[in-house]
């Protein structure tokens, strides 16, 4: 017997029980899927927003905050310029005068960890708000987010993100992935195991962030790493689908890849820290450092068989054209176009159409208009290729970190 | 204040507390169901073949027997050879469905052991016709070819297709007068294992033409058509 058909179906079952772990969870939870809670006070929120080259966009992100439904008096915005070489500095104080609640925060470049802590130690909320600086909270966001605060053990919270720009190919193909993140994400809410607050719109409870010290200087994201550090901590964290961020997101390869490899990169060094904690610590030791673990050791391991396959027929191909050649027989027969599938295709083309059929099924339940939008190419792209190329990442990310090259860029 | 009520922390935590053990059953069951379903396909191919198997066990019994009949008289050595390749012919296209049904057997054995029978069953066709060339003097050819079943080195995999597309190209313009008679050297069958000896066959693929002339690699394969022009 083989052993590469034993692998594939554990590779299969895998992926199968988790499918089935989060259907579960939406059929148990949907009722209350898009929920809001209610809440009892108006927190204070001090809203950091770390800038680095954001001339483009800042402008815009101040705006929408202080355009949120919630009452600005308790709203404090702290733009803080991480040594920027634009002219960010210079449209914070052209918008200064307009924003009675923006502070600006001007300090030598330090990162973008580092920035939100010294921001941190000069802020006055009760909650604090990390927003990325290409990020624009909905009207209705914060009301949303802060009832969950009401439970003295949350101790941070986030919306649903989805991309601001949606023309281009990538960025049509970013949409989907972000709705089935956020699909997901609030239902692993459910089981208390949400594994990133994203930086692009975080809540925190300003108590629990102190606690641990703020975020990481060390590790590249710094939001996975507060978000494990907290639910290590036991805090619990909270996602309302009812609140939204738009955010931009990379709309050409290169910085797409840089940003996927900055999130691998970051999964790894959380990983490493924090192995220790492996079936210790409830719901973080017993399911988010497996998930993320199985979900790295799944895409490795289906690289590997891939490559395996395609270096094995690679090589047969080539020495059966070399070998045609050489007695003069013809390369493809007849018998080359008969197919007969194996149990193990078929369970491939199963969980590629499940696969299918839940991604449809999430853009659905999360009513998202560009469903019609969206052609059935697209779909089949993000499912066929798209997906796939994480692997890839993955591998250039584990040898990025093997080199200690952990830097943002 | 605005917002709908959210169920409680407790609520959910009860409501979702056995989930991971629901996910796994439900996993288990669909995935044994598969598994299931899959070796009943397995199974299903198998019988095909078995059934296709003992057509063509009758068909060889019958033509021995034709054969037998014929004998005590003179042997008609037309209808003997036309028996035999007809035999072989129908044989080949069986174990062309057996080798797609084995490339896609992944969970049961059967497969295995039809293609002994099978090869067993050739090996029979093989040495009777040996003993119709002996009595007829007749311009039947036969190619015996023994290949490696299920081989795991790539080179041998590629070597055996070539062999294999040879052979069937060969067999295409001599219909009439060429016995092809694939056989697998390594499955442990004591009668092939012996004529392997007897004819001095040590590695496999190798091509036994007329019982004499051995091809074993690319060159001598390049020639074969040669071989039955003279």
């Amino acid at each position: 017997m083989e052993i590469l058909p034993f692998v594939y179906l554990a590779y299969m079952f895998v992926s199968f029980y988790l499918l089935i772990l989060i259907l579960l969870l939406y059929f148990k939870n949907k009722k209350v899927l898009f929920n809001a809670p209610e809440f009892k006070k108006f927190y204070s929120i001090s809203v950091l927003i770390p800038a680095y080259n954001e001339e483009r966009t800042i402008a815009d992100t101040i705006k929408a905050v202080s355009e949120i439904d919630y009452p600005q008096n308790k709203i404090e915005i702290i733009a803080i310029n991480d040594g920027s070489k634009d002219s960010t500095i210079k449209v914070l104080k052209n918008i200064k005068n307009k924003y009675k609640n923006l502070k600006i925060f001007d300090k030598p470049n330090s990162g973008k960890a580092d920035s939100l802590n010294q921001a941190l130690k000069m802020c006055n909320g009760e909650l604090v708000v990390v927003l990325d600086a290409d990020s624009y909270p909905s009207k209705n966001c914060f009301k949303n987010m802060i009832g969950f605060f009401d439970n003295p053990e949350v101790g941070a919270a986030t919306a649903t993100c989805t991309p601001r720009n949606r023309n281009t190919f990538l960025e049509k193909l970013q949409v989907i992935e972000y709705k089935v993140i956020a699909f997901t994400r609030k239902l692993l809410e459910f089981i208390d195991s949400i594994y990133v607050v994203p930086g692009t719109a975080g809540m925190y409870r300003k108590k629990a962030l102190l606690e641990i010290g703020g975020f990481d200087k060390r590790n590249i994201t710094e939001d996975i790493e507060a978000t494990w550090h907290l639910a290590k901590d036991g805090w619990k964290i909270r996602m309302c689908l009812a609140a939204h961020v738009n955010t931009e997101v990379p709309n050409t390869l290169k910085p797409w890849y840089r940003q996927r490899r900055r999130w691998s990169l970051g999964g790894l060094q959380c990983i490493n820290k924090y192995k220790s904690f492996i079936f210790k610590n409830g719901m973080f030791g017993y399911f988010i450092i497996p998930f993320f673990s199985i979900g790295l050791v799944l895409g490795l391991m289906g690289i590997a068989i891939a490559l395996y396959i395609i270096a094995r027929r690679g090589m047969s191909s080539f020495l059966l054209t070399r070998y045609s050649l050489e007695t003069g027989v013809p390369l493809v027969t007849l018998n080359n176009f008969y197919l007969t599938p194996s149990i193990l295709n078929y369970f491939g083309i199963i969980l590629f159409a499940l696969f299918f059929i839940f991604t449809l099924f999430v853009l659905a339940v999360m009513k998202d208009r560009l469903l019609e939008k969206q052609s059935f190419f697209n779909l089949l792209f993000y499912m066929a290729i798209y997906l796939l190329i994480y692997p890839f990442v993955l591998i250039t990310s584990m040898w990025h970190y093997v080199r200690g090259k952990n830097i943002w860029r | 204040m605005s917002g709908v009520k959210i169920s409680g922390d407790k609520k959910m935590e009860l409501k979702n507390k056995h989930v991971f053990w629901e996910a796994l059953i439900l996993a288990i069951f669909i995935f044994a169901s598969g598994i299931f379903l899959g070796y009943l396909i397995e199974l299903n191919r198998t019988s095909q073949i078995i059934t296709i198997y003992q057509q063509s066990e009758l068909d060889l019994l019958d033509a021995k027997i034709q054969n037998d009949i014929l004998n005590i008289g003179n042997i008609n050595c037309e209808l003997a050879k036309q028996e035999a390749i007809d035999f072989a012919n129908k044989v080949y296209e069986n174990s062309q469905l057996l080798e797609r049904y084995e490339g896609a057997s992944k969970i049961t054995e059967g497969m295995v052991l039809q293609h002994k029978k099978y090869d067993l069953l050739r090996t029979l066709l093989w040495s009777s016709s040996i003993k119709i060339k002996d009595k007829c003097d007749d311009n039947l050819n036969t190619i015996v070819y023994f290949y490696e079943y299920d081989p795991q080195v790539i080179e041998t995999k590629s070597k055996q297709a070539v062999f294999s597309k040879k052979l069937l190209e060969v067999k295409n313009q001599l219909p009439e007068n060429i016995l092809l008679i694939p056989l697998a050297g390594n499955l442990d069958i004591n009668s092939i294992d012996y004529l392997k000896k007897v004819y001095n066959v040590t590695v496999l693929p190798t091509i036994l033409i007329n019982e004499n002339i051995r091809v074993e690699n690319m060159d001598q394969l390049k020639y074969l058509e040669n071989m039955f022009s003279n």
